[in-house]
């Protein structure tokens, strides 16, 4: 019944995840997400305006990780950092490659490879052209080449 | 290189299952969909051939304007049943298959998209009758009442036809019924047309006019029918 929903709320708790390292953060940031499109728009602008579902969820990580800053580290959240470091070492290669990008880089990545977001919608959130975009794009995939092979 | 990268970024950003996703899912108000995305969404439903008749008959209307002999307006008559018969067996696909009972579990009911597929077929059937009428009358070869006999007649009859065959007749060989008759009425068409048998002198103006308004009356009530039986089909099948 809720195709795209599901499928958004997949690819969404994914980004959140990504941005967060905590799963139940991510959920709940995820679900805010949501609650909160859906407060202004319906589900059928949902394919039009996926950017805008992206907006939302980056500006609540922000908020998240600003907040998290101020806190300590749950254990659950150590936790959780070493199962990723585990699971991260099989692609240590990849991994590396990533770090030496920026974080707009990695997030360009992530947007564009990871969530397969069209380079309009990927620019339009990040909030830069799409001249830039491909620019960016490619400098990105030379940099990880080259960490990847070095 | 591309591919092979995004399948490794996927693996390393695979996050932990989400607990909470289907409790939250199902608390989400149903979607809702306007009448326009409904019809559109049936368009994509309907066969490509449907519009290839409706072309040819546009071609067929396009050949009887350039002809002053009217040697092709009994081919473009003729056609006109096929045209028809494409409008019945598209629209009633689901009540002939017997896909009442997939229908009764989709978001939709049967109603809505006999509904839907009759509107969409029905407009463009339409339109090309419209554009059929400068056509013939174009050079002067036909006056209104002749073009619209020409081209409504035919047509209006082959649809009331199939029509009453297909809500009186269950199942898909109402399509081998439909299809005899249609094949009927373009014969008996044809023979009319190259006959030379005045058909015109057979009935006052009028009495024509009349004709034509009854049947487009009877297929509508069939129409109507088939549309007000559809519920009871998808509870009794």
């Amino acid at each position: 019944m809720h195709t795209d929903l599901d499928e958004q709320y997949d690819k969404i708790y994914r980004y959140c995840y990504m941005k967060l390292r905590h799963q139940q953060t991510a959920e709940d940031i995820t679900q805010e997400t949501f609650l909160r499109f859906l407060e202004n728009k319906t589900y059928k602008d949902m394919g039009k305006e996926i950017s805008y579902l992206y907006r939302i969820a980056r500006n609540l990580c922000i908020d998240q990780i600003r907040k998290q800053k101020n806190e300590a580290l749950s254990e659950e959240l150590s936790g959780c950092m070493e199962n990723i470091q585990e699971r991260m070492a099989v692609h240590m290669d990849l991994r590396k490659a990533i770090k030496s990008l920026d974080a707009q880089e990695q997030e360009l990545v992530f947007l564009r490879y990871v969530n397969e977001l069209s380079v309009g919608k990927t620019a339009e959130i990040l909030g830069i052209s799409r001249f830039a975009l491909y620019r960016k794009d490619r400098e990105c995939l030379k940099k990880l080449k080259k960490e990847m092979e070095g | 290189m591309k591919q092979k990268l995004k399948k490794e970024l996927q693996m390393l950003y695979q996050p932990p299952d989400p607990v909470r996703k289907q409790e939250f899912l199902q608390r989400m108000p149903e979607s809702r969909m306007s009448n326009m995305e409904f019809l559109r969404s049936q368009t994509g439903y309907i066969g490509k051939w449907n519009w290839l008749i409706s072309v040819a008959v546009l071609t067929g209307g396009i050949c009887a304007a350039f002809d002053k002999n009217r040697m092709y307006t009994g081919i473009l008559a003729a056609m006109l049943p096929v045209l028809a018969l494409s409008f019945v067996a598209e629209g009633s696909r689901s009540v002939r298959y017997g896909m009442e009972e997939l229908e009764m579990v989709s978001r939709f009911s049967l109603k809505a998209v006999l509904m839907a597929k009759f509107m969409i077929l029905g407009l463009g059937n339409m339109i090309v009758l419209a554009a059929l009428f400068p056509l013939l009358m174009w050079n002067g070869t036909y006056e209104f009442l002749s073009a619209a006999l020409v081209i409504l007649f035919p047509y209006l009859l082959s649809c009331y036809c199939n029509l009453t065959i297909v809500r009186k007749v269950r199942g898909k060989e109402s399509i081998y019924y439909c299809s005899a008759v249609s094949v009927l009425i373009c014969g008996a068409v044809l023979v009319v047309t190259y006959s030379k048998i005045n058909i015109y002198s057979l009935m006052k103006p009028l009495g024509w006019v009349l004709s034509l308004v009854i049947l487009a009356m009877l297929t509508f009530r069939e129409w109507k029918m088939i549309l007000l039986q559809s519920e009871e089909w998808a509870w009794s099948f």
